[in-house]
């Protein structure tokens, strides 16, 4: 527990300030999502450290959307990692959030967590506690480059083959916000196969991450067949990098090079 | 803008094991019949040196 | 304003995965997987992503209704109660009880099943009584 940012969220609600704090709630062992309104609901404020330091994560982003659609006048505070900050970022330039009416709250990741997902930068520019840790060595996309062209077929094949379709991956992701998705298209993926299209399916929604992609990682995590959907979206991100000098999450201006749109 | 996507999705196919000569893109105008032909028949060469689809191939093998 | 998400559990198949149900102001909004139920530790699968959906679904019945010549009619419970008994003891008695069957569902709550299956047994006296999630 942090107590620089418990009383951060404490100060912000006493003052009136914001209408609530979008955290992580621990309960007889479970952490989930929550919205504290009122201070006193702080004692049970987890920054969802389960079983290690930051393994319980849910796209908070996501659920933001959904309270500021139904109360788009309040102002609410949300606990953001280096990610959720990236995420937030794309969504102010989509404007699908509105970042004056958000106050974040900002938290670094240990090593093990950066590590483990070879984060780009495992802390927000919004920090108020935990460490400022350093880039993570990038090892999951080079071990498919290693590979030859058919053995990479092959292994992705068999990656894709295990798939149920659950549209976990595009469910719990944080910046999937249309309300017509392509992957439910009959037309590009035939509904009532399984495993979906191979490869379509998988590469379908991997162009789709560009410039949306913020690598939290919670894909990989909600997957039952453990298909290892973060190597391929960061060979997007890499791909969108080195060609078009753009990376998700890092600019508060800049965007994407397949957003044409102009939003007003 | 399309050229940004194709250059993008070559990249991805190579990543996923699909040969990146499969997919190819060129410009020609309408008025230019002749050019058409010759894209097209050179690409059919191609892609007959390169051989079926491998994810149809296996998808056979299975069934 | 109320938003918090509830621990719930999957209705649907015996693997009972944990899941949070997304409640806005009294009203379920969404469903997520819960990350620390060690039976699904974070996944779940289709049916269990869609729990929220039947919940609130815009075909859900609103009133008893009945069926009147071809077509089915609005009616009152008592109406609808009325008959549904007197049919069902009727046809007791002139083919058996084991002339019925009962299908329960599970969107079903566990003790909505427990009553459908002692009214089954105990009430018609039959043990004919299955469930889609046997199907």
């Amino acid at each position: 527990m942090s107590a620089k940012i418990k009383e951060a969220i404490r100060t912000l609600l006493t003052e009136g300030k914001i209408k609530g704090f979008l955290g992580l709630r621990e309960e007889s062992g479970n952490i989930m999502p929550h919205l504290f309104c009122d201070p006193k609901e702080l004692d049970h404020l987890s920054l969802g450290d389960w079983k290690k330091a930051g393994d319980a994560r849910y796209p908070l982003n996501q659920l933001m959307i959904r309270l500021t659609m139904e109360y788009p006048e309040e102002t609410f505070a949300v606990l953001v990692r280096g990610c959720d900050e990236r995420g937030l970022k794309e969504l102010f330039k989509w404007k699908q959030l509105n970042e004056e009416k958000i106050v974040l709250i900002g938290i670094g990741c240990p090593d093990e967590l950066a590590k483990a997902c070879e984060c780009e930068k495992p802390f927000p520019d919004s920090l108020i506690d935990g460490p400022k840790g350093g880039k993570a060595d990038s090892e999951k996309v080079a071990r498919i480059e290693t590979m030859d062209l058919d053995t990479r077929l092959q292994y992705w094949k068999a990656e894709f083959d295990r798939c149920i379709k659950c549209f976990g991956c595009r469910n719990v992701c944080p910046m999937c916000f249309c309300n017509e998705c392509s992957l439910e298209e009959d037309q590009l993926v035939g509904t009532g196969e399984i495993p979906p299209d191979n490869p379509t399916f998988h590469l379908a929604r991997a162009i789709h991450m560009v410039g949306r992609c913020i690598d939290c990682g919670l894909c990989e995590e909600s997957c039952p067949a453990d298909i290892p959907l973060r190597t391929l979206y960061k060979k997007v991100a890499e791909i969108i990098s080195k060609e078009f000098g753009y990376k998700t999450g890092f600019s508060v201006d800049e965007k994407s090079p397949f957003n044409i749109i102009e939003v007003k | 803008m399309a050229s940004k996507r194709m250059a993008f999705l070559k990249k991805l196919l190579e990543f996923s094991g699909i040969h990146p000569e499969r997919l190819r893109t060129r410009w020609v105008s309408s008025a230019e019949a002749v050019e058409f032909v010759h894209e097209v028949s050179e690409f059919v060469e191609e892609i007959k040196k390169l051989g079926p689809n491998p994810l149809k191939v296996k998808a056979k093998e299975a069934a | 304003m109320e938003f918090k998400t509830v621990l719930s559990f999957c209705p649907y198949c015996g693997c009972g995965c944990g899941l949070l149900l997304e409640v806005l102001d009294g009203k379920i909004v969404g469903t997520l997987p819960s990350k620390t139920s060690p039976v699904n530790r974070g996944k779940l699968c289709v049916k269990g992503w869609t729990v929220h959906e039947f919940v609130t679904s815009p075909n859900r019945l609103t009133k008893p209704m009945v069926r009147k010549g071809d077509a089915l009619q609005e009616s009152s419970w008592d109406e609808a109660l009325n008959l549904a008994a007197a049919r069902l003891k009727e046809i007791k008695e002139k083919y058996g009880p084991d002339s019925i069957g009962v299908l329960t569902s599970a969107k079903c709550t566990n003790e909505e099943n427990y009553v459908l299956q002692k009214f089954t047994r105990a009430a018609i006296g039959t043990n004919n009584i299955d469930h889609c999630a046997r199907l």
